[in-house]
């Protein structure tokens, strides 16, 4: 009896161990593993506006132009070339020769297609508001009409929303919202596999127009709990991880198997304050409250070292940011002072408020609360179930400090100020300061129309100085991005948007 | 016995409809916007209106719940709000990984909490049942993620016998088994003592061993059958929280299965997903149930003959 379950034990024993020594590196060697914190439902470019989509998709589809590398620098992508011929009409030669993944050749009817579905979107239409026809000029030329001059136009083109889609593969599906799982674009890779919650498979398209990939596959793999996801990097099971947490980031320094990528990304949180709302209305209030609060501490207690305060009023990633302004100093008596000019020397009571089911801003309206109580300002946090919340903000009756975010994605200055600050962006655009200045109003209605990058950036610079000065908000954290690549993988670069191209990407040995 | 098994379906239904009315109300009535949260908070009151009525949710609760039974009944169960495919394939996609975790779980919990049990309470007060206790309680006080995580650290980290994560294949099966299964493992354990203790003293054990019966042949014929019944039912209860209560194992070995997948769609107002997963996990813990009391006929002749 004593023999036989030794024997079993020793069976199973060397089974396990059998099956063991199969479970590591058990990927192909053309097979680049990244592994995300949430794989998306579907790869629809206009169905949804969320990250992880378009970290796969930009694989998949291509956009009229693109923007590279860390300084989003404009490209050619399906369109050759561009002109405007005037603020409000501007011609766009189309790439020839570009096969989608059906076989199909790319003409200016699936432009049309792609664009007029992106426009109706109710999920990323905002973003092609300012495009009132798509024109086809023959096979290889289309002309977009705007309703207003919209200098910033190229860069929202370049957005995953204005990704272009096969027309024929998308009306082969009798239910248009099946054609999610079976995506059909121009991009470097094809999609091959999608198993819900799980994984995305993607391979490489042999007859793509540009160069051809690093690696033959990519395989994007859930995994929602940011230790696991360090720990499939270094037992070697994945090449690239996303979204690596704070508290693993000393475990990922000082692993040799691993290399640590940090990189400052285009989102900023904020305070913003309701201006309409006494005593929010008294410039002097806002800025007493910008002396009264220690980003430094914030960020550190908060994000535990992931990204830095935040300095304007757009993240500093953003081509155009004032990187000049001056940051209002942690000087809790200065603030006292500029509340007793004010007219508010014994303080007053308040309420600050932020969305449920974010650590992160519970975390930082909880700290606020108390370092104003420093400077007699009586903070009542409430934390709002999400949509309610930003329902609640969009009239100026009810709100008066609250903590939101913003991610400037189109890599544009207009994207990141005008809906925010502009009089025209009141309640759900953005502005739920509503708060109002002629001077900045016509500095981004001027921004928008003006062409030459260079005033731009001179406009912008402007008008984000009138904007520090007067502090509808609190620029609280600059957001920043944390990947681990396994050794011996190279060419991965953080784009400042969040979706990385992979196809420059080795996987080595 | 056959009349037995088809009252209880039939019984099924009307706890099914109570089931989907109670899970419909709820989502009727919590705070939130689906279509809000489904847009972004770029979206226009326009575009929120048309979507609100493309997804039928401007009806009122009597026509949108009575669609919704009307549909069900036909396996209908609409479409998912964020992924727009339908929810019986999104259910069913998930299901098989969350059954499979459940029973390897059960498994575990047998495999460990009954061996145990028996020998705690045959030497109770023994170091080994001392021993047992703590163990068990320990079982219980882990929770599932530090556990899994411990877990991931010494056998995939440090000495690399399982894969961290995955589920697809038999030896990624190891770890999350044994995660899940622990703390039902202990709760079996202690229910098989208890009732181990209870059976080895009634009269006709001290019968069985006069008789000079071997001692295995007395605990394993005579009083484990008798002790059996709870113990089938705290197994059958565990199979029935594992079902919808492997959130936690589920994140951590990155397992594409149904308790995650519950937590996001609720936190997405996805509400045909929130509606079809509860009707699921609903429909299968009867059918456990509905299990749980066949196989109480089988151990026990006495309950056989009630089910007449």
């Amino acid at each position: 009896m004593k023999k036989s379950i030794a024997k079993i034990a020793s069976l199973l024993l060397a089974g396990v161990l059998v099956l063991g020594a199969c479970s590591n590196n058990n990927n192909n060697d053309d097979t680049l593993v990244v592994i995300m914190p949430s794989i998306p439902a579907g790869l629809d470019p206009v169905a949804q506006n969320l990250q992880p989509a378009s970290q796969v998709m930009v694989q998949i589809y291509e956009t009229l132009v693109r923007q590279v590398g860390r300084d989003m620098v404009m490209s050619p992508g399906l369109a050759t070339s561009w002109e405007f011929e005037n603020p409000q009409t501007l011609h766009m030669e189309l790439r020839q020769g570009v096969e989608f993944h059906n076989g199909e050749t790319m003409t200016a009817h699936d432009v049309k297609f792609s664009l007029d579905r992106a426009i109706n979107s109710p999920n990323v239409g905002f973003l092609f508001e300012m495009i009132s026809e798509v024109v086809v000029n023959g096979d290889h030329s289309v002309t977009l009409l705007l309703e207003f001059p919209f200098a910033p136009i190229l860069s929202h083109l370049a957005h995953p929303g204005a990704s272009i889609i096969s027309q024929s593969a998308f009306n082969s599906h009798a239910n248009p919202d099946d054609y999610a799982l079976s995506p059909v674009g121009t991009g470097p890779f094809m999609f091959v596999d999608h198993i819900a919650s799980d994984r995305i498979e993607l391979t490489v398209f042999e007859n793509y127009w540009g160069a051809s990939p690093n690696v033959d596959n990519i395989t994007f793999r859930q995994i929602p709990e940011a230790t696991s996801r360090l720990i499939e990097i270094q037992t070697g099971n994945a090449h690239i991880a996303y979204g690596i947490s704070a508290t693993d980031i000393a475990s990922a320094r000082t692993d040799d198997r691993v290399n640590l990528i940090q990189d400052p990304n285009l989102s900023l949180t904020y305070l913003g304050f309701n201006t309409q709302m006494p005593p929010f209305d008294d410039v002097r209030v806002r800025q007493a409250i910008a002396h009264a609060l220690d980003l430094e501490s914030i960020v550190e207690a908060v994000w535990l070292g992931i990204g830095s305060p935040a300095l304007g009023p757009i993240a500093d990633t953003v081509p155009g940011a004032n990187r000049n302004l001056v940051p209002y100093e942690f000087n809790p008596q200065r603030a006292l002072e500029l509340l007793a000019e004010a007219g508010h020397p014994n303080g007053f009571s308040a309420t600050l408020w932020t969305n449920t089911g974010n650590a992160q801003r519970a975390d930082i309206v909880e700290i606020v609360q108390n370092q104003l109580r420093a400077v007699n300002i009586d903070v009542t946090v409430e934390l709002i179930e999400f949509t309610t919340f930003t329902e609640r903000m969009d009239t100026a009756d009810e709100h008066q400090m609250y903590v939101l975010a913003w991610g400037t994605v189109t890599g544009d200055p207009d994207y990141g100020l005008y809906s925010l600050f502009h009089t025209s962006g009141f309640g759900p655009p953005g502005n739920r300061m509503f708060w109002s200045n002629p001077d900045v109003d016509r500095l981004l209605d001027e921004g928008r129309t003006e062409t030459d990058w260079n005033r731009r950036v001179q406009i912008y610079a402007e008008a984000q100085e009138i904007i520090h000065a007067n502090v509808p908000w609190i620029s609280v954290w600059q957001g920043e991005d944390v990947s681990v690549t396994a050794s011996g993988v190279t060419g991965f670069e953080h784009f400042p948007a969040g979706h990385h191209n992979l196809w420059t990407v080795s996987i080595g040995n | 016995m056959h009349k037995f098994i088809l009252k209880r379906l039939l019984m099924m239904v009307p706890v099914m409809l109570g089931v989907m009315f109670i899970i419909f109300t709820l989502n009727y009535i919590t705070p939130g916007d689906p279509v809000r949260q489904l847009l972004g908070e770029r979206t226009t009151q326009e575009d929120i209106d048309r979507v609100t009525r493309e997804l039928g949710l401007d009806r009122p609760f009597a026509v949108q719940f009575g669609n919704y039974v009307r549909n069900a009944f036909r396996l209908d169960f609409g479409r998912s709000f964020v992924s727009r495919q339908p929810v019986f394939t999104e259910i069913a996609s998930r299901f098989p990984t969350t059954m499979r975790l459940a029973i390897m779980g059960v498994i575990v919990s047998v495999l460990i909490g009954v061996p145990l049990g028996i020998i705690s309470a045959t030497k109770q007060y023994s170091i080994f049942d001392n021993t047992a206790t703590v163990v068990g309680l320990l079982g219980v006080s882990i929770p599932n993620f530090a556990l899994g995580l411990i877990l991931v650290l010494a056998f995939s980290v440090r000495f690399r016998i399982f894969p961290p994560s995955g589920f697809s294949r038999p030896i990624e099966w190891v770890l999350p088994a044994i995660t899940i299964g622990m703390s039902s493992a202990a709760i079996v354990m202690r229910m098989t003592r208890s009732s181990m203790l209870e059976v080895i003293r009634q009269d006709y054990i001290r019968t069985a061993r006069a008789k000079g019966q071997k001692e295995s042949k007395v605990i394993f014929r005579h009083a484990l059958k008798n002790a059996l019944i709870p113990v089938i039912t705290v197994v059958g209860l565990q199979f029935g929280f594992l079902l919808g209560g492997a959130i936690l194992t589920e994140s951590i070995f990155a397992i594409p299965g149904l308790g995650r997948f519950m937590v996001d769609s609720i936190r997405q107002f996805d509400y045909p997903m929130v509606q079809g997963g509860v009707l699921f996990i609903a429909i299968t813990f009867s059918f456990v149930n509905l299990f749980v009391d066949i196989l109480y006929a089988f151990v026990d002749p006495r309950i056989r003959s009630q089910y007449k």
